[in-house]
């Protein structure tokens, strides 16, 4: 039975064949950066995936801690002459090897019972927040009850300190946000009329990011509709489970029905976004959801791919000038750290964030060296492999913290909850923030984005 | 396999997690960046001189053999751990322990990428000279391995121009020092010695490097030329008129190709050649000596010749050379780099009798050399997937190193010897000569553990008794 399943990875063998053991992925894979490990980098995954192709390795659990280091971040790709696809390789090897060993029963039924279904995963997340709050996770945790279900899920608990009584969806319904409104603005030929992508980590963990977002999009004019999507999908992808992707994406599909109602679909959620616009690959050879991918992927933005060019083009939507509190001659320092499914190595959105900060009045922007490089969120690879990540956050912290900046800013929910636990542990007066939440603070006069937040995501006073 | 006891006893200096020996751990460090593979029987992750002595002195007491490995980027197969020996990895000891502006200098330890030494120097206004191709991922430790070069070491000289002392680790464990500050040491030119011997003569845990300002202005010109000979020509006769250029870099036209195939540098694609010529120095009296380069440039025929006005034009011209590789490998799956030198005017010669080589063993190549070195490398384009191809490809890279060593030249330029040119040492040097070589390794390493099986050819290998 093991060749026949190996032979699912003999597809790539032209693509592995290409690695000619050079090494300049080492310098920029974040994980290589941390652990020194050849089988955590690429040339070493390249190696291990091609001794399995000529079968001078077997498939066995030996091969995993290799696999399971991956970030999916290109950084290795982007790095390589023949530009080598790993990310592939990787995600080839993860849907191989749980074919051959089955899937762990807790993740089976998160990705086929959970994510596809919104009602289903308000519910198991309210139960588990409200848990949470009433403080009977660290009563399980003390129970070994957590440690029963999954080690790992103590991990979650450090990287989300508290959770949020209510939900963006509930909250947009509360206020009215995201209703289809009276005040659509025309601009252009038609009016702006967007549906609002919830990505559920803004959705179950950073509903005020959400809202920022929302209030920024009115603010612009548009005529907002909360899509009523579930899961994107990516996290069912990066775990190797690409029939669950495909049925998600199809599900999603479904759920938001006739695209014409909408001029764009946009999330602030990077790594929604970039799925989105990777539905197309995904549903290549299904003849019923081909084109209404294509058409989803083609209407897709990411909220500063939306909002960079009416901001450009719109002198009365220009943030007005701040009323500063505290120094008031001292700029704002504001930095970015790039998502990797928004960057240059997925959507290739680089310059509009950028440019966007760097039009806000009262900011001096600092380009974050390395900005480019992953933060060790990667989806749930920080609560797999918390000391990894760990270590590749401490050096982007270090990066941040040598450029000064007052404000960390990004487009990712599972990079702010990172990065609020990077500054956390570092001790930094930074404050992080979603993009969405800088422009509005600034549209509403408030210059300190996020402080007056009971901060989460917030460093050091 | 490497007994558990003796890997309790490794664990017991580096700490358990720090000692690989599971079957997939070890195939990732069976290969670098050369064709063949050997599998190790453990991996040591060490980060403290002590813990290099420790781990040594356990191995020199069990008699197995052991090879320092920093980033794998070897092209001779120096790195590989022949008969299963132990891989201790030097990649964690990556601090620059010191950086000594007044006396221009910088103490490193040997897991430090040769690019962030330059990094590390930038703002104070110096750098580290050396820049083989490989400078992003590659580290000082096997740069002084492998006495590595680079483009402007036609100027600055190759890396043992560039350490002035050494923190070793011998092979029976002890920890030592080679050389230090001053220009002339007492005593015999240790550190020389050490420089180059890949890995053979013991483990460097501490290096001292020279350290230059950068220079306060730079140069650079591009050189279009219909034939290669005119090419050659040009650089002789640069180098007869006394000049120095920072570098007198070569590509031919496969190259040229290539090049313009992936990143549309703007060479001409009907070129048979082009040259970048880097002058770098002071900013009085550069203008002249361009002027002159460019007369030289005249005299031989150039074509075309583009010198970079801004900086953004310099890094232009210099991404076609920096990408070389990287477009040549799009061209087949693998490709071997050949490294021979040459005396500079019998380039154009040598580089005809390759071609007639490729074309023989119906392998294609594309040129890159660093010309002012008379330092070849052709790449040699092939799939690694074939047996037949691996076979032809190492034997055409022989008869290319033969060609060089006929030429008055030698077998390799800067990378090495590794296993991959042991044998071919026997077309440079008579038993005598590595006889006389061998007698070093067996000063320092008369078990022969340290990095066995490299540098020296196996004959002499076995009539000295040691072990192969």
């Amino acid at each position: 039975m093991g060749s026949e399943r190996i032979s699912a990875l003999a597809p790539l063998y032209d693509e592995v064949a290409k690695c000619g053991k050079c090494g300049f992925c080492q310098p920029t894979c974040p994980v290589y950066r941390t652990t020194f490990r050849e089988g955590h980098v690429a040339r070493g995954k390249n190696a291990l995936f091609r001794n399995l192709v000529e079968g001078e390795t077997v498939l066995d659990v030996d091969l995993r801690d290799s696999f399971d280091h991956c970030l999916l971040c290109r950084a290795c790709t982007a790095a390589c002459f023949p530009a080598v696809r790993t990310d592939q390789l990787v995600l080839a090897f993860r849907e191989t090897y749980a074919r051959r060993f089955g899937r762990p029963t807790l993740q089976r039924l998160i990705f086929r019972g959970l994510l596809p279904f919104p009602d289903r995963m308000r519910l198991v997340i309210r139960a588990a927040w409200t848990a949470r709050r009433l403080g009977l996770d660290s009563l399980a945790a003390r129970a070994g009850l957590l440690d029963m279900i999954n080690p790992k899920l103590r991990n979650a608990l450090e990287i989300k300190e508290d959770v949020p009584a209510r939900f963006l969806r509930d909250r947009a319904a509360d206020t009215g946000l995201g209703r289809p409104s009276a005040r659509t603005v025309e601009r252009g030929p038609a009016p702006l009329r967007v549906g609002y992508w919830i990505s559920c980590g803004y959705n179950y963990m950073l509903p005020e990011v959400g809202e920022a977002t929302l209030e920024a999009l009115r603010q612009i004019g548009a005529s907002v509709e909360i899509l009523g999507n579930a899961c994107c999908g990516l996290p069912v992808y990066g775990y190797g489970d690409r029939d669950g992707a495909r049925s998600l994406a199809r599900r999603n599909i479904e759920l938001l029905g006739d695209l014409s109602r909408f001029d764009a679909v946009v999330s602030e959620c990077g790594s929604c976004s970039g799925h989105l616009k990777e539905y197309p690959d995904l549903l290549a050879d299904d003849p019923e959801f081909s084109v209404r991918a294509h058409r989803l992927a083609a209407m897709t933005r990411s909220f500063s791919e939306f909002v960079d060019p009416l901001l450009a083009r719109t002198a009365d939507l220009a943030p007005p000038p701040a009323a500063p509190d505290g120094d008031p001659d001292r700029p704002l320092v504001v930095t970015y750290h790039e998502p990797c499914h928004l960057g240059a190595r997925y959507q290739g959105v680089v310059t509009q964030p950028r440019r966007i900060l760097k039009s806000l009045p009262g900011v001096e922007y600092r380009e974050l060296p390395e900005a480019d490089s992953c933060c060790g969120a990667a989806g749930s690879f920080n609560v797999l492999h918390p000391e990894v990540a760990g270590g590749i956050l401490a050096r982007k912290m270090e990066r941040v913290a040598a450029i000064g900046a007052d404000v960390l800013v990004t487009e990712c929910p599972a990079c702010l909850l990172q990065l609020g636990l990077g500054v956390r542990r570092a001790g930094l007066p930074v404050r992080v923030a979603g993009i969405s939440e800088l422009v509005v603070s600034y549209s509403t006069g408030q210059r300190r984005a996020g402080s007056d937040r009971n901060g989460i995501r917030g460093g050091v006073e | 396999m490497i007994a558990a006891r003796v890997l309790e006893d490794l664990a017991a200096v580096v700490g358990a997690h720090n000692v690989l020996s599971r079957r997939a751990d070890l195939q990732t460090y069976e290969y670098d960046a050369y064709l063949e593979k050997a599998l190790p029987g453990a991996v040591v992750f060490v980060d403290s001189t002590e813990q290099v002595s420790g781990v040594v002195r356990v191995l020199h007491r069990e008699r197995i053999p052991f090879v320092p490995r920093g980033c794998g980027t070897n092209l001779s197969g120096g790195v590989l751990a022949r008969g299963g020996g132990v891989v201790i990895e030097m990649a964690r000891m990556n601090r620059v322990l010191e950086i000594d502006l007044p006396n221009r200098r910088m103490l490193v330890e040997p897991g430090v990428y040769n690019l962030d030494l330059s990094t590390a120097l930038q703002p104070y206004g110096y750098y580290y000279a050396p820049d083989p191709a490989s400078q992003k991922a590659c580290s000082i430790g096997g740069n002084v391995g492998e006495n590595a070069g680079g483009p402007h070491c036609f100027k600055y000289g190759v890396t043992s121009n560039h350490v002035l002392g050494l923190e070793v680790v011998l092979p029976d464990g002890e920890a030592v020092w080679f050389g230090g500050g001053g220009l002339d040491q007492p005593g015999f030119d240790l550190t020389g010695l050490l420089v180059g011997s890949e890995g053979t003569l013991g483990i460097v845990t501490k290096i001292l490097l020279r350290i230059l300002r950068l220079p306060e202005a730079v140069k650079t010109m591009l050189a279009v030329y219909d034939t290669i000979d005119d090419a050659s020509n040009t650089v002789s006769a640069i180098v007869a008129a006394g000049m120095v250029p920072a570098t007198l870099e070569m590509m031919d036209n496969a190259v040229i190709q290539a090049v313009e195939d992936s990143m549309a540098a703007g060479f001409p694609r009907d070129a048979a050649a082009v040259l970048i010529l880097e002058l770098d120095g002071l900013r009085e009296g550069m203008e002249e000596q361009a002027e002159r380069m460019i007369e030289l440039c005249r005299a031989n025929n150039v074509r075309e010749l583009r010198v970079a006005q801004t900086e953004e034009e310099r890094a232009a011209l210099w991404k076609g050379r920096k990408g070389a590789f990287g477009a040549v490998s799009r061209l087949a799956p693998s490709y071997l780099v050949a490294d021979g030198t040459v005396p500079r005017t019998r380039l154009p010669e040598t580089i005809r009798r390759v071609g007639e080589i490729s074309r023989r063993y119906g392998l294609p190549v594309a040129n890159v050399f660093h010309a002012g070195d008379g330092n070849l490398h052709p790449l040699i384009l092939f799939d690694s997937r074939k047996a037949e191809d691996r076979e032809r490809v190492v034997a055409a890279g022989m008869e290319m190193l033969q060609l060089c060593a006929d030429m008055g030249g030698t077998v390799s330029g800067e990378h090495g010897i590794g296993l991959e040119k042991a044998e071919a040492m026997r077309m440079v040097f008579d038993d005598g000569d590595l006889r006389a070589q061998e007698w070093v390794k067996e000063c320092f390493d008369p078990e022969d553990l340290c990095n066995p099986g490299k540098v020296l050819p196996d004959r002499v290998s076995r009539l000295s008794g040691g072990r192969v």
